[in-house]
């Protein structure tokens, strides 16, 4: 049996699996849906879901009265700009020596 | 990676305008600024440095207890949030970089270790967060992002030998959460999918 948790998913995953499986369930036409459920595919059975946190506190960043672009905003934008501009990888012979002796290396 | 309209959208706003300024000038200044907070030193969250946790090598089975820095999201392992299965906490263990770059010696020239060991403390090398000395650190390390683990979080959690190593601050929360983007969430990835 297959179970499917679609309740109390606060957003966007428990949207998501909810908007899915209503597409999936709720769309055909009857005759469709009991074709497709006579090929011997699972029944879905809703089931309580414990509350996630998944998007729980998703207005957390946007119902505050802060302008649209503070100057905190610009400077991290410009930060973030910086750092990703600045990225490189820790390079083949550096990732030898790493990953050669990973284990030992481990800080216990 | 993210968009600057992605980040424009998560600046912490429960910050007050004068805690948003000063994260801003902290992270402008990360190199000099202490990565950590004394706050929060029993509760188990997304950043904190831990000892004594439980790993397992894949390719002979061995088993140990070592340092890492956790990436599971605060939320999905808090002990207050009651679950029908126990999440899984993920954590990547600490290398110290002295003992690191004593090895590397043994391969490569002193200006070329030397030029890495600067990019790594400037947080420029994509794959690893550097943790400076601090909290219960006793010297600089580095977590390797490519080297991911998990284990129960109920074995972690009561585990009674792990100690709190750090919590990080907000500067480096904030740092930690935009290497692990960088290194993670690339939507530009130049693959075609459909």
């Amino acid at each position: 049996m297959t179970e499917v948790a679609t309740r109390q998913l606060p957003t966007s995953l428990g949207g998501l699996a909810a908007g899915f499986m209503a597409a999936q369930l709720l769309g055909p036409p009857v005759a469709a849906a009991t074709q497709w459920q006579d090929r011997g595919h699972p029944v879905v059975y809703a089931i309580p879901q414990i509350t996630g946190t998944h998007g729980e506190h998703a207005n957390l960043f946007a119902v505050v009265g802060f302008p649209s672009s503070s100057v905190a905003e610009v400077s991290i934008v410009s930060f973030y700009s910086d750092l990703l501009a600045n990225q490189e990888r820790l390079g083949r012979e550096f990732e030898k020596v790493l990953f050669d002796n990973l284990w030992d290396l481990y800080a216990r | 990676m993210l968009t600057t309209d992605q980040i424009q959208q998560n600046i912490p706003r429960y910050l007050t305008a004068l805690q948003q300024t000063e994260l801003v000038r902290q992270l402008n200044d990360f190199e000099n600024r202490s990565y950590y907070t004394s706050l929060f030193p029993n509760q188990i969250l997304q950043g904190d440095g831990w000892s004594g946790i439980e790993i397992i090598r894949f390719e002979n089975g061995a088993r140990d207890k070592v340092k890492g820095i956790l990436l599971s999201n605060s939320c999905d392992i808090d002990p207050a949030n009651k679950r029908d299965f126990s999440p899984r906490i993920i954590f990547a263990p600490l290398v110290r970089l002295n003992e690191y770059a004593k090895l590397l010696a043994s391969f490569l020239g002193v200006e070329q270790i030397n030029n890495k060991m600067t990019a790594i403390r400037r947080q420029h090398v994509s794959s690893l967060f550097f943790l400076p000395h601090g909290g219960l650190l006793d010297t600089d390390y580095i977590a390797i992002l490519d080297d991911l683990h998990t284990i129960p979080f109920e074995i972690f959690r009561h585990n009674s030998e792990r100690v709190k190593l750090f919590t990080l601050s907000q500067m480096g929360f904030y740092l930690f959460v935009l290497k692990l983007s960088i290194h993670f969430c690339r939507f530009q990835d130049g693959d075609v999918r459909s």
